[in-house]
């Protein structure tokens, strides 16, 4: 997750999370972590010291667990045979070294940030310390260590809590990654469940069986990281679930939008919520959901749409959506130019040559469907301004399909 | 002579497949002259739609050397995670299950063969799509500069095996778009492949 450090989920630029819950986190973190010094120092000092001291042949293991027993970082920090509830909850804030340090405040300046956009921090802040005393919970009692006077500490397992929380809320959407490039092409967007599939799921679910046996392949607390992920998808669809939260609304504007809605006097089972999902696409346009949802109201409604409506919903669908779904936007057209609407032209005006393309080759199925496709291709043709720079690549494009296409039409597009 | 201006020259290509093509220049706006389709080779509606979106990529500009290195490092790094996790997966599989001789190989190889998939699938998502995962995620596309197809197979592991490892040797290589007007590398120009911007990304 170092490499490729999700910074945001992919929203407008009013709803995109503030920097403060992360930095206070950090902040508490750098906090404690600089009032334990003395006590790791000292817990250091003591490891050292006792590892140079000769043991007794009959019993070493049991002669060092009682040296370990009294070490110094058990006052703040549990382990498996010494622990109480309040050291499980300190060990969310306290880390071994420097690097464990720098490496989990990283990491929490996103998880925070990013868990921001959809709870009040109070939300946040909870999820991350029972999540993360759970894991620490969890690893202390059920992982099999060489000494039961090994500390389990780290804010890692609330990481991975605020982790799974925002994969629950922002798992159908995409999320900005930030890969260290020291410019904006540094910065990218990828489909949330892709990349925490591969990163939680595989990796630490695996890795955390390998933490059942004493030769365990590294220090990383991987069972610890499972459990904080379980509690935090767990509290977030518990929270969902109590607030309702519909699956097609991403960020907390549109939800709070949503939830004070009312129903209104004149309520039409068709058009109402079309303009409901259009009010909510307005807040944010990245929704895809939304756009898909709009979609299928097209494929079942188109007859009663109106133009207004379609050229509203049309103009929702940006080239990335365009790009990402081309079957459905296909689909859409076809169903419109079957059943004799027009499609609108502000929108057909302006769509990049490359989706025009690929919008056309999902009408290329069946054969009975391709006169769909001619037509779409002269809709856009007839749009374009003479002398455009598509303008010859599209009458080669025409002349290429009309003996091949099945019923070719020749009459002029239709559009709005 | 194309490799010194960095500029290729205004001239027809041909393809088997698809026909005769058209008299066209490089930058190749109108003036497409005249088709004329070769008899008794059948063309699909998709072959037809296939051809003009790669006619139109030809078209578009020639990606500048920071995409192109941020498209490769995010590429790296799939790759490594791929890898790595690959790895990490099967070091806890050999403490889990019984730790034999034999199974260890077995589970070696196995390991073994899956990071070649990965490494195969790369070279396959550069053949298909003409781009690999991330130069997919900017807006990339890698082109035979000579006829504006798609790269084939051959053509890719040349690219990349050959081609950048050139290009890692001699180290300037890859700092070459910096300076060539046509942005070409040095695998670019060894394997005749040109790297195109067709869109912003997604």
């Amino acid at each position: 997750m170092i490499l490729l450090v999700p910074v945001r989920p992919e929203v407008p630029r009013p709803q995109q999370p503030r920097l403060w819950p992360g930095l206070l986190f950090v902040l508490i973190l750098g906090l404690v972590f600089l009032e334990a010094s003395p006590i790791l120092e000292n817990d250091n000092d003591y490891v050292t010291q006792i590892q140079a001291l000769p043991l007794k042949k009959q019993n070493p293991v049991s002669e060092m667990n009682a040296y370990l027993r009294i070490r110094p970082l058990l006052k703040i920090a549990p382990a498996k045979d010494d622990w109480d509830l309040k050291r499980v909850l300190l060990a969310n804030f306290l880390h071994g070294n420097i690097p464990h340090l720098l490496l989990n405040q990283i990491a929490i300046f996103a998880g925070a940030r990013i868990c921001s956009t959809f709870l009040p921090f109070l939300y946040v802040f909870c999820i991350f310390l029972l999540g993360g005393s759970i894991g620490i919970w969890g690893s202390v009692v059920f992982s099999s260590d060489l000494s039961p006077y090994i500390p389990h500490l780290g804010a890692s397992a609330g990481i991975f809590a605020l982790m799974g929380t925002y994969y629950v809320y922002n798992f159908r959407y995409r999320t900005k990654y930030f890969f260290w490039f020291p410019s904006r092409h540094g910065l990218f967007a990828l489909r949330t469940s892709w990349f925490f599939f591969i990163d939680v799921i595989l990796l630490e679910l695996v890795l955390s069986v390998a933490q059942f046996f004493p030769t365990r392949t590294d220090n990383v607390d991987h069972l610890a990281h499972v459990l904080g992920f379980g509690w935090g998808v767990l509290m977030a669809l518990v929270v969902r679930a109590v607030q309702r939260w519909p699956g097609f609304l991403q960020t907390r504007l549109e939800f709070l939008h949503w939830s004070k809605l009312s129903c209104p006097a004149s309520y039409d089972s068709i058009h109402s919520p079309i303009a409901i999902w259009l009010k909510c696409l307005q807040m944010n346009p990245y929704n895809d959901q939304l756009k898909s949802k709009l979609c299928r109201a097209i494929l079942l409604r188109c007859e009663q749409l109106t133009d207004g409506e379609l050229a509203e919903i049309f103009d929702h669908f940006c080239p990335t959506f365009m790009r990402l779904t081309p079957d459905i936007v296909g689909i859409c057209l076809k169903t419109l130019l079957s059943k004799q609407r027009k499609i609108p032209r502000k929108w057909l005006k302006h769509v990049p040559y490359d989706i025009v393309i690929r919008l056309a080759r999902t009408m290329a199925d069946p054969v009975e469907d391709q006169k769909y496709l001619y037509e779409f291709i002269v809709a856009y043709r007839n749009l374009q301004p003479e002398g455009g720079d598509y303008e010859g690549q599209l009458e080669l494009l025409m002349r290429k399909l009309s003996p091949m296409v099945v019923g070719t039409p020749a009459k002029s597009a239709r559009f709005q | 002579m194309w490799m010194s201006s960095g500029l290729l020259e205004p001239g027809s290509s041909t393809s088997p497949a698809t026909g005769i093509r058209e008299q066209r220049s490089w930058r190749g706006r109108g003036n497409m002259g005249h088709y004329i389709p070769k008899k008794n080779v059948k063309r699909s509606v998709s072959d037809t739609l296939t051809e003009a979106e790669e006619d139109h990529f030809l078209d578009c500009p020639n990606a500048d050397f920071f995409v192109r290195t941020a498209a490769f490092l995010l590429d790296g790094i799939f790759l490594f995670l791929s890898g790595f996790g690959l790895h990490r997966l099967f070091e806890a599989a050999s403490l889990v299950l019984v730790p034999t001789e034999s199974f260890q190989i077995f589970l070696g190889a196995f390991s073994f063969a899956l990071e070649a998939s990965l490494l195969y699938f790369y070279l396959w998502s550069l053949h298909h799509w003409g781009a690999s995962p991330a130069k997919l995620l900017f807006g990339l596309r890698v082109l035979n500069s000579l006829s504006g197809r798609r790269l084939r197979f051959s053509e890719v592991c040349f690219r990349e095996f050959l081609g950048k490892g050139l290009s890692l040797v001699s180290l300037a290589g890859f700092f070459l778009p910096l300076f060539r007007q046509d942005r070409l590398a040095l695998h670019d120009l060894i394997s005749h492949s040109i790297v195109k911007r067709v869109h912003g990304g997604l």
